[in-house]
């Protein structure tokens, strides 16, 4: 009876352990994104920042890699719209230089901005969590039906350009 | 009895662990024996696809930088030759010793090179560009560049002219062609070698570290970038000016550089207007020490419609046109260097009829041409 005992505690903690790992709550993560160029006031915001920015999700977006080849997805985060907002962009701008940390940079026309995300989540993990994603930093913009050469991880600077 | 079924068991195990060994040479350019066994292809294992290690990887170990024809006798004394523009795609070397080329497997033992006749004629390495420029600039060459300096000039500016696909056979044909009349004006172009596997990426981090992938390992397309010094950083610790003008991306981290991104802004499908266009207004303000302008039409287009497609020759007019511009609004005092990443050859595949990878003629010579603008 004791050993039954000791099984389903043993049991109740390891499903508690799991449910916290799994819960949802954000990682710590030491990571910035300035939002700079045709701005009013050029911002840093914290990931803790863009965590506690609305979040939209977008469920089963395409991304044509480079290969040619197609891969569904489902992602979350902040809406690019939302953080120009609050930069003050220039109504105006034709494009954003999209720059990440290993020194990648595209530049990215408004057109294929529409409906883009600075993503926290793919699927139901943590950017910075998710295996699938190692090495490429905790967050992403995400383009829908652009080719996944826009879609730049370790994402650090969005320079607007007018 | 027990002891004995042990060693036997032992012994079987450890042979079959081992496998067959096996060993096949390739000869060398200089003619030396060069010895393909298991432990070759293990220090390729990074390039080993599930088909095996590309033959071309065992090739550029061995130090032929360009094939035309690949003899391989097997162990039976069977001689093959393929015409390796033909072959190349299709070509694995196999952790057993076989070698599987267009669709046919067999041992190998001994690899031969023919290359092709252009080789003799090459004056001139994508890795010697580096060099060249902090010579006559007057500046420390990267720290572990290989490359040699080209006869130049000291100069007051260097402008790096970035052709990317126009490799040297196809200049040749474009200037034949008259698509090229503005190129055609300035010095004549050295024969060059880019670096394997002939594509942006790995060219870009030889041409700016002065060094082969051994050395700055960018060994393949999906790395950019390199933790070996590079000639923009030794630049700009130098206290010069460093300015890149880039298509709508950049394939390679070009740091120390001051990056001008060129997006398709007018939406006509081509980023080359839009990096003419920077590279006037950089001019405008001031030319930069050392001024780097990435042109990718004539890549993009022999991709698409292939090397002398008309798309493809109308592009290679319009950039030569605005090589004039640019380098008509340089000040005198400027060594231009015109150079290209890699070449192009015509395909068949789905989505694409040019590509580039292969150790073969119109993928690996590259022109570098060098003039001082009086």
């Amino acid at each position: 009876m004791k050993r039954i005992g000791l099984v389903l505690s043993i049991g109740v903690v390891l499903a508690l352990l799991l449910a916290g790992c799994g819960g949802g709550g954000a990682p710590q993560v030491d990571w910035e994104l300035k939002v700079t160029g045709a701005v009013d006031s050029p911002l840093t915001l914290s990931y803790a920042d863009l965590v506690g920015m609305e979040q939209v999700d977008l469920t089963d977006v395409q991304m044509e890699k480079s290969t040619g080849e197609t891969e569904l997805g489902s992602w979350s985060g902040a809406p690019l719209d939302a953080i120009f907002q609050q930069a003050g962009a220039s109504a105006n701008y034709v494009s954003v230089t999209a720059i990440a940390a290993d020194g990648y940079a595209i530049e990215i026309s408004k057109d294929e901005l529409q409906g883009a995300i600075v993503a926290l989540k793919k699927g139901d993990e943590w950017i910075a969590e998710a295996a699938s994603e190692e090495g490429k930093g905790p967050i992403r913009i995400v383009c829908p039906q652009t080719p996944g050469n826009r879609w730049v991880f370790q994402l650090q600077e969005l320079q607007v350009n007018e | 009895m027990k002891r004995i079924l042990f060693l036997a068991l032992t012994l079987l195990v450890a042979l079959v662990g081992c496998g067959p060994s096996w060993e096949a040479t390739l000869i060398q350019p200089d003619g030396s024996p060069f010895t393909v066994n298991r432990d070759t292809l293990d220090s390729l294992a990074e390039f080993a696809e599930e088909e095996g290690v590309p033959v071309e990887r065992v090739l550029f170990a061995g130090e032929h930088y360009a094939v035309e024809r690949l003899i391989v006798t097997d162990t039976d004394g069977t001689r093959r030759e393929y015409d390796w523009a033909q072959a190349a795609i299709d070509a694995w070397w196999q952790d057993d010793g076989q070698v599987a080329i267009d669709g046919e497997t067999f041992p190998a033992s001994r690899v031969e090179v023919e290359p092709p006749a252009l080789l003799e004629q090459v004056e001139a390495s994508i890795v010697d560009i580096a060099p060249t420029i902090a010579a006559a600039l007057g500046i420390a060459a990267p720290s572990q560049a290989t490359g040699r300096a080209l006869d130049a000039p000291r100069a007051d500016h260097v402008l790096l002219l970035f052709l990317d696909g126009l490799g040297y056979v196809r200049y040749t044909e474009a200037l034949a062609d008259g698509l090229i009349p503005y190129l055609a004006t300035l010095e004549k172009p050295r024969v060059g070698l880019t670096t394997y596997p002939p594509c942006t990426v790995v060219s870009t981090a030889s041409l700016l570290t002065g060094a082969p992938p051994s050395v700055h390992s960018a060994t393949q397309r999906n790395i950019h970038k390199t933790e070996t010094e590079t000639l923009f950083d030794t630049a700009t610790a130098a206290g010069l000016r460093v300015v890149a003008v880039e298509g709508y991306a950049v394939s390679f981290n070009l740091r120390s550089a001051e990056l001008r991104l060129s997006g398709d802004r007018d939406g006509n499908g081509s980023t080359d207007d839009n990096v003419l266009a920077n590279a006037l207004a950089v001019l405008e303000e001031g030319m930069p020490d050392l001024f780097y302008v990435h042109f990718h039409g004539i890549d993009d287009a022999g991709h698409e419609y292939g090397p002398g497609a008309p798309e493809e020759k109308a592009k290679i007019r319009e950039v030569d046109a605005a090589v004039e511009q640019i380098v008509e609004a340089a000040p005198p005092g400027t060594l231009v260097i015109v150079f290209a990443d890699h070449g192009m050859h015509a395909v068949n595949e789905s989505g694409r009829l040019g590509n580039h990878a292969h150790l073969i003629e119109r993928d690996m010579f590259i022109p570098v041409q060098l003039t001082m603008k009086q």
